[in-house]
């Protein structure tokens, strides 16, 4: 295995390789930012061009785009408040009030650091686990991934934003969207309204979109001005400050490096359920969950740390069985089958070099595209001092041709339109939007593997608690559950004290 | 006045309805459909053979290859159902999955005796496999168990839900499927876990899990077993599920003149048969395997006629 560590870095130092990395970066930098484009469509797009090339420098440019798009997908969702892409999302909820606030350098910075010291620590993660990632993959069944489901469907309650109900009600709208579409066990076709365009369900693309961009667009033509409330001059500076905020975080970046670690590694679940964890964690942890929602950088570091060290997650069950972990890996696959590797159980032993050439490039990508973002984040920042009559007609075009672009179906335009209404009257009677993501995303894979799990074991719940992971999953929710109410009564205690 | 319209609009239509037949087809570049996302078997055939297929072609345009997945590959089908017979749209086809809805007795928006059909392309064989650590040896053990066997598999509608349907009850085994796995790595590592008793995927997948030691072949449904010692369907007594697999079929929309088809056609047989690409999807773990237009409605109907057979298996209980 050093061996191979050594010589992918051996690799990476080549004049080929670099070039392959660099133009994956700036692909995947790019595509980034793009709202409704992310990684997925850039490595499908790039796959022809894999063709002719030998399988390391293929590597280099799906490994270069691959740890590049959240770190470009993080700046649009700070700037204009619009996820470059999915697993942005989460960073909106306080990298753009920041930027509301002229912070905008502040936000940037603190998220291409989190994305660096995140993606290194979720690949130095995948590295050490290597040798024993198939276990880890067959530890879990059908009724873990349960229990994984509630835990997160669990996070809810703590992260309603001060606004409980509110965030209740919209948590049961995520979970009852998450039910649109065909049954992932029966086949049934559910709440369609008739029409074959729903059948796999909300996208969550255009969907994030609409709640996030579409809605944040119509409250500022409502408002008018510029996004940037408060002129602080036309200067943008802090952007050093931001890097350096993310060590003295360093608590919530460690955290959410976990989280998304842990997630990633989950089929199925991917970036975008691991930093919405990771937000709702990071407000979990912090003495005032309160400033959440509005510019808290915390609420920045913890999910930009948790959709890069994802990659390292989802890399896990990829390499050891050939799932793919996530979109990304779907289509990395693919490109290593039209390279003529098989992606199953051997992969890792017959392919070891490719593998590490992949994870170096991976390593390199997440450094070299926080760097290139930094040194523009100044230029960047200067679109929220941008009148927003020009802007809004600019950014909801790009958003919408977005959208299109990534499926060509005119039903995912209308459908961001939809959630754009949507998410601007729950920003209008303060519903919060994160409850409504949670559900929407973790509700179909609760469907499935409670299904899966009760079909395993003849139909008795028994199975949740007779298995040792499940069961420990179940009693960390229990626990998470527990946790707020027993701060809230610590806290009451000790305010009640004085005047006691 | 409203006469001139109508002599313009009747040669337009003129017009428009000779221009397929005419000899310069193909005059733009050629969209080829995938019904499915990017990553796997179909989107891998077809991004192999485009660029061949593109030399094969008597004019100089692009064979463009598009994924456009959606209602299990319908949509797909459905586009190219509703597209102008030009031979500048054409898909790939899942067989059986784009019959199953209609075994089920689902309304769809196409009908498959209709699509031109241009091609077979491909084939991935099934095989049965259990884990190397059940007590499970044999079909016969099987049927010992005494209780339903569990499967674990894709959807509910899915091929890979058919294939094991089809299995079960050609054998006589009572199933229960453990549905809903995201592919078919997913729940061939379902049964490695212990999550049920037996899979039923294509040897290609299973290849590696089989070499690995993680997977027990029981049973293979090619027609001459390329696992040592791993006996043939048709040798434990049913020759009528040899070569049950999952094919890849080209379409084009109903009505295209036969000449297009016929020129679409050679040119797939001219990429397949060129030595470069046969390397390539050799190498991939999928050689090529083409079947003309002439025979290609008659393979299809073929393997149909088994699904048929056992609809009620593949059906909702």
């Amino acid at each position: 295995m050093l061996d191979s560590i050594l010589l992918a870095l051996q690799l990476l130092f080549t004049a080929k390789a670099m070039l392959f990395l660099a133009l994956g970066v700036g692909v995947g930098l790019l595509f980034g930012v793009m709202p409704g484009l992310g990684g997925t469509t850039a490595i499908a797009l790039l796959m022809p061009l894999t063709f002719s090339m030998d399988p390391i420098n293929a590597m280099m440019l799906v490994g270069g785009v691959m740890g590049a798009v959240s770190a470009g997908g993080s700046v649009s969702a700070i700037l204009i408040n619009t996820p470059g892409t999915a697993p942005n999302a989460a960073t909106c909820f306080d990298g753009y009030p920041l930027a509301q606030q002229g912070k905008a350098g502040l936000a940037i910075g603190a998220a291409q650091a989190a994305s660096t010291v995140g993606g290194f620590i979720g690949l130095f993660t995948l590295i050490a686990i290597i040798p024993l990632a198939k276990q880890v993959v067959l530890l879990f069944g059908p009724p873990e991934y349960f229990m994984l489901a509630l835990m997160g469907l669990a996070a809810i309650a703590v992260s309603t934003g001060g606004q409980f109900l509110r965030g209740l009600i919209a948590g049961a709208v995520g979970l009852m969207l998450a039910f649109v579409g065909s049954d992932a066990v029966s086949g049934d076709i559910r709440y369609t309204l008739g029409s074959d365009y729903l059948w796999d369900g909300i996208p969550l693309v255009p969907a994030l979109t609409g709640l996030f961009a579409i809605s944040e667009m119509i409250a500022l033509s409502a408002t008018g001005g510029t996004i940037a409330q408060e002129q602080v001059k036309t200067r943008v500076t802090q952007v050093m400050e931001g890097v350096w905020s993310v060590f003295r975080h360093w608590k919530v970046m460690l955290q959410g490096s976990v989280i998304g670690t842990f997630v990633g590694a989950i089929p199925g679940l991917g970036g975008t359920v691991a930093s919405f964890l990771s937000y709702t964690a990071a407000m979990q942890i912090s003495k005032e969950p309160e400033t959440f929602g509005k510019g808290n950088i915390e609420g920045v570091i913890g999910p930009e740390a948790a959709n890069n060290s994802k990659d390292g997650g989802a890399l896990i069950p990829t390499l050891a069985f050939g799932i793919p972990g996530s979109a990304e890996m779907a289509i990395f696959l693919g490109v290593l089958v039209l390279h003529g590797i098989e992606p199953g159980p051997m992969l890792l032993i017959k392919h070891e070099g490719v593998i590490f050439s992949l994870i170096m490039a991976l390593l390199a990508s997440t450094f070299l595209s926080a760097v290139i973002t930094l040194m523009v984040a100044r230029q960047l920042a200067l679109i929220t001092f941008v009148d927003v009559h020009i802007l809004v007609p600019v950014v909801i075009s790009a958003a919408l041709a977005g959208v299109y672009a990534l499926r060509e179906t005119a039903g995912d335009v209308m459908l961001a339109g939809i959630f754009g209404i949507l998410g601007y009257i729950m920003i209008r009677f303060r519903y919060p939007r994160v409850t409504l993501v949670i559900a929407l995303i973790l509700g179909e894979l609760a469907e499935r593997s409670y299904h899966q799990s009760l079909n395993m074991g003849d139909g008795s719940a028994a199975i949740f608690f007779t298995r040792t992971t499940s069961l420990i999953l179940f009693l960390a929710t229990i626990g998470c559950l527990l946790l707020p109410a027993i701060q809230y009564l610590r806290n009451r205690r000790r305010a009640g004290e004085p005047a006691a | 006045m409203l006469r001139s319209i109508a002599v313009v609009a009747i040669a337009a239509v003129a017009a428009l309805s000779a221009s397929p037949a005419s000899a310069q087809y193909p005059e733009k570049n050629i969209e080829f459909l995938i019904p499915f996302g990017p990553g796997g078997g179909f989107d891998r055939t077809v991004r192999l053979i485009s660029p061949y297929m593109e030399k094969a072609l008597p004019n100089r345009v692009e064979v463009l290859p598009r994924n456009l997945p959606g209602a299990g590959g319908r949509r797909a089908l459905a586009t190219v159902y509703r597209a102008k017979p030009d031979g500048h749209l054409i898909s790939i086809m899942n067989s059986p999955g784009a019959a199953i809805p209609m075994l089920l007795g689902e309304k769809v928006e196409y009908d498959l005796a209709k699509f031109a059909w241009i091609a077979k392309i491909g084939a991935e064989d099934y095989m049965v496999g259990v884990s190397a650590k059940s007590s499970i040896r044999t079909i016969d053990d099987l049927k010992k168990l005494g209780r339903p066997i569990k499967m674990p598999t894709t959807g509910f509608g899915s091929t890979a839900y058919a294939a094991g349907a089809v299995f079960a009850a050609a054998f006589g085994l009572k199933a229960e499927h453990i549905s809903g796995y995201k592919g078919t790595n997913d729940y061939i590592v379902g049964i490695v876990r212990g999550d049920g008793d037996i899979a039923v995927a294509p040897v290609s997948t299973f290849r590696q899990f089989v070499e690995s030691g993680a997977i027990r072949p029981l049973m293979t449904f090619e027609e001459k077993s390329s696992m040592p010692g791993i006996k043939t369907v048709a040798e434990l007594g049913h020759p009528e599920l040899s070569g049950l697999a999952v094919e890849r079929f080209i379409v084009g929309p109903p009505k295209t003149p036969a000449n297009i088809v016929k020129i679409l056609s050679d040119a797939i047989g001219q990429a397949a048969s060129n030595p470069e690409l046969k390397a390539k999807a050799e190498k991939s773990g999928e050689p090529l395997d083409y079947i003309p237009a002439a025979n290609a409605k008659a393979a299809f109907d073929k393997a149909l006629a088994v699904y048929e057979k056992y609809k009620s298996a593949i059906a909702r209980k």
